[in-house]
């Protein structure tokens, strides 16, 4: 009970210092539009919860860490968005194994500067497959 | 006194020499000839929208097949591809640029990726000088195009040039056979054992990381299990079991990656070879 107390203490602790750090941090507005906000939307619905438990439990702590453009959480709500929950969870785990692969070559880089991996190449179609993310030998 | 005479002086001979340049109307900048000097110009400088401008108002004045010509030649270069194709059609027949006309059709037509349009039409039309590179893009397009019959292999190289056959037999043979990995073969051998389907599809790294990354997720529940911690051994359990299945999918997938750069990279050399070919276009010396 005592270890369970402290833990919510310092979990609340946490979240309460994240979000002062987000507040006074100085914000870039964009006014691009987000090509995937369609999606996002009804996906977010569905999987609002896991990937808030995600963000809050991994993502706030690790920081802005991820290599590949989408990042593995929005990857995840993209994947099962597009597909259902089981392909997306699979497709999910592919992307961790890739992520945890040191030795990244065969990505091209997206404007953002990182790995570019979208979702469509990993539907099992060739027609889906971004031909842009293909970096040839 | 003298010094105010001089400036006067020098200032009205300025201004005289100002309004001489200004008056001077001997040349009238828009008679047709000057018209279609300027278009010229503004076409060779591929400065084509106002180009076309220019010819459409030299049109107004005289009728004129070659300028008809230049018009959809410059709307084909801006990839204008409805109005190109209409300006061409209109040529087929009666014009001095008959064959031309249809040429530059079936390039705009492969230039789109509307390669079914482009072998139907050539099917019907009749041409007098241009068969040969006509019959060229013809050919290429089954290359171009995704999942096309191709047509036999002596009728296919024999319409190439001497120099260009070996490179032509290299596409050729990449597009009949190309060296596709299979999906379900992929799928099977990660089955087997963890990893082994991406090495299979050249995904070195990512085969290395996934069994060594099943290995450790399955020894760990292993462990758990031996020492009798039954909830932790579960749930890494079912996490290398996750991580089995996702690996399994993964190799599929990368299977299918490896097709698509296959195809991808046979579109780019063909691509380039047509590009540095300039798409077999005859040089028609419209800027000398």
């Amino acid at each position: 009970m005592k270890n369970i107390t402290i833990i919510l203490i310092l979990l609340t602790g946490i979240s309460f210092a994240q979000t002062d750090f987000t507040q006074w941090q100085p914000q870039k507005i964009s006014y691009v539009k987000n090509e995937n906000s369609v999606n996002q939307a009804s996906s977010n619905s569905k999987l609002s919860f896991a990937k808030d438990i995600y963000k809050f439990l991994i993502s706030d702590h690790d920081g802005d860490n991820c290599p590949f453009h989408p990042t593995c959480s929005q990857f995840f709500v993209e994947a099962a968005g597009k597909t259902n929950f089981f392909q997306g969870m699979l497709m999910f785990t592919d992307r961790f194994t890739r992520d945890a692969n040191l030795y990244k070559t065969k990505y091209t880089i997206h404007k953002s500067g990182r790995f570019y991996d979208p979702v469509e190449n990993y539907l099992l179609q060739k027609k889906s497959i971004k031909s842009n993310s293909l970096k040839l030998d | 006194m003298k010094n105010l005479l001089v400036k006067i002086f020098i200032l009205l001979l300025a201004f005289s020499c100002k309004i001489f340049s200004q008056e001077n109307n001997s040349i009238n900048i828009y008679s047709k000839e000057n018209i279609l000097k300027f278009a010229d110009h503004l076409f060779c400088q591929a400065d084509y929208l106002r180009a076309v401008n220019e010819y459409q108002r030299f049109l107004s004045h005289q009728k004129n097949d070659t300028i008809k010509f230049k018009i959809a030649l410059a709307n084909s270069r801006m990839k204008n591809f409805d109005a190109g194709e209409t300006g061409f059609e209109e040529l087929f027949s009666n014009s001095n640029f008959s064959d031309e006309a249809k040429f530059e059709f079936l390039k705009l037509k492969f230039i789109n990726n509307k390669f079914d349009d482009l072998q139907n039409l050539y099917n019907k039309l009749h041409f007098d000088e241009l068969k040969n590179i006509s019959a060229k893009l013809f050919y290429l397009s089954y290359l171009a195009e995704e999942n096309s019959n191709l047509p036999n292999e002596n009728i296919f190289i024999n319409s190439f040039d001497e120099d260009e056959i070996t490179l032509i037999k290299n596409f050729y043979k990449r597009k009949k056979e190309p060296n596709y990995k299979s999906k379900t073969k992929a799928a099977l051998l990660s089955t087997i054992l963890p990893g082994a389907g991406k090495i299979y599809a050249k995904d070195y790294g990512d085969g290395i990381t996934a069994f060594l990354l099943n290995g450790i997720l399955a020894y760990i529940s292993y462990d758990n299990f031996k020492a009798d911690h039954k909830f932790r051994g579960w749930f890494w359990g079912s996490m290398a079991a996750l991580f089995y299945a996702g690996n399994i999918y993964g190799s599929a997938a990368s299977a299918n990656i490896y097709n698509a750069k296959i195809d991808v990279s046979l579109n780019s050399d063909l691509n380039i070879f047509l590009k540095n070919n300039n798409y077999f276009s005859p040089d028609y010396e419209f800027c000398k």
